[in-house]
């Protein structure tokens, strides 16, 4: 081994010895695949990405409205910059549908817009780590019928309860006593939660994606949309190749909703396992990841949305013609 | 479904909230910046054509120059030549009178000499006559009169005559 590696290798471990002394985190963020409820306000359960979803939507918004508020012929600044986005988002999809680009762009751009901010918003210090504690049945979403109408007061916990509950109970948040006089385990339910991460909100996005492709499909070719599923008159193979279009079709809300579910939710536990493991450093080069997979993953989401629309509306003999690929129309980009 | 928390209410809040927020960018995000790019796009083509016609009547007026700038090239060329034409002419009078003049004041100079010598001749005859006779009477002892006095005076202007 080289000095300079065994050199690296030593101070890294240094880190990670001294951070994990000098800054204990002596609970390991509760790990859950569903989004926490903050409250049930007229018995909505109101998830923390809910809440993130609201801080995505009026960040998103501002940005743009404050950018776009007043358009210079000459842009600078910001406007600048959402000009450029707009107009290489524009491209890219012109690239990949010239034909339909125009009426699919505000779908598109749309979900590439917000599941970039709401990916990227994910990744700010406090999101997934800074919270209250509730029981655990509060926070779910769907709780169990009986305690669903009695919510235990966890609000009242104390910070001096909390810290001299940790260890003895192995929770974060300390114990608290149940109405019967039991003895619980308390939660800590973080104020926000990466919308991504919630599969409400990906199932939402998937779904919103697949009835645009259905929608543009049978409004492109009618009925006979249907044919590329439904096909018995060029044989048994066709045939079934026809069904396994079907299924894939519905199983893309699947694919859709879990690759980003999947990949921002894994990314958020990375990182909350990597900042309990060595607090200092050791999270930083999984912070470029996430930020990576941020960005690809939205992009992924909107240019397979644009790829399936082109598919969907491009006929059956069309596509053999051009052997698979359509050569589409040139389309007035100005709108 | 629990486990996932999926959950029907915050479905449709998200498909709301997607809808909503598509709107929105629609309105205040793509819509204005698709404008103006299509705006810039129409003034950056419009401003191509303009600085076009600019250009092709920059062309014409260079055209328009370079062909007057021939054509006086040409006049002034031709004005060159007829001034130097003349000037030669000119040259050539001024040069032949110069000769003449010179002929003449050479003529009058060569007769106004020859009738000085043949004045001063004349005056030189009748002085030389004079002092000839006055030194042959003195040699002679007397005074010469007659047909031998005017012999002596040709003879004398005869020799002056071959000096």
């Amino acid at each position: 081994m080289k000095p300079r590696t065994l050199i690296t290798a030593l101070v890294v471990l240094v880190v990670m010895i001294g951070s994990r002394l000098l800054f204990p985190i002596k609970v390991l963020p509760e790990v859950s695949v569903a989004a926490e409820v903050l409250g049930r306000p007229a018995g909505f359960p109101f998830t923390n990405s809910i809440l993130m979803t609201i801080v995505v939507d009026i960040l998103l918004m501002l940005l743009v409205i404050m950018a776009t508020r007043k358009m210079a012929l000459v842009p600078r600044g910001a406007q600048n910059l959402w000009e450029l986005a707009v107009e290489t988002f524009y491209g890219l999809g012109e690239s990949v549908d010239r034909r339909n680009i125009r009426r699919m762009f505000t779908l598109t751009a749309t979900i590439f817009t917000f599941v970039l901010f709401a990916n990227m918003l994910a990744l700010v210090p406090g999101v997934g780590s800074v919270g209250m504690c509730r029981a655990r049945e509060a926070a779910l979403i769907n709780p169990p019928a009986a305690q669903s109408t009695n919510e235990p007061p966890v609000a009242a916990l104390t910070q001096d309860e909390i810290n001299h509950d940790v260890g003895a109970s192995g929770g974060a948040c300390g114990t608290y006593q149940t109405a019967d006089g039991r003895t619980e385990v308390a939660t800590l339910v973080p104020f926000f939660r990466s919308p991504s991460a919630d599969l409400n909100t990906t199932l939402a996005i998937a779904l919103i994606s697949f009835f645009a492709i259905e929608y543009f499909g049978f409004k492109d070719l009618g009925i006979g949309y249907l044919g590329k599923f439904f096909n018995i008159k060029e044989g048994p193979y066709i045939a079934l190749v026809g069904i396994l279009e079907l299924i894939s079709e519905f199983v893309r809300i699947m694919s859709f909703t879990f690759r980003l579910f999947g990949n921002i939710f894994a990314g958020e536990v990375v990182l909350a396992v990597m900042a309990f493991l060595v607090p200092w450093l050791l999270p930083l080069p999984f912070y470029g990841l996430e930020i990576f997979v941020a960005f690809m993953q939205a992009f992924i989401f909107a240019i397979l949305t644009i790829a399936f629309i082109n598919q969907a509306t491009t006929a059956h003999h069309e596509a053999d013609a051009h052997g698979g690929h359509v050569e589409a129309s040139p389309v007035d980009a100005a709108h | 479904m629990d486990k996932l928390g999926i959950n029907l209410p915050l479905l449709v809040a998200q498909l709301v909230n997607f809808g909503l927020i598509a709107y929105l960018l629609s309105r205040f995000l793509y819509r204005p910046v698709l404008n103006a790019l299509s705006n810039r796009t129409a003034r950056i083509q419009e401003s191509m054509e303009n600085a076009e016609q600019v250009k092709q009547q920059l062309a014409r007026a260079q055209q328009d120059y370079e062909a007057q700038l021939t054509k006086a090239r040409q006049e002034a060329a031709q004005i060159v030549a007829q001034a130097n034409d003349r000037a030669k002419a000119q040259a050539e009078d001024v040069l032949t009178q110069a000769r003449a003049e010179a002929e003449r004041i050479q003529v009058e100079g060569r007769q106004q000499i020859a009738q000085e010598r043949d004045q001063l001749l004349r005056g030189l005859q009748g002085q030389l006559a004079t002092l000839v006779t006055q030194t042959a009477s003195t040699v002679i002892g007397q005074e010469l009169h007659g047909p031998e006095h005017q012999r002596l005076i040709q003879q004398s202007i005869s020799s002056l005559g071959r000096l």
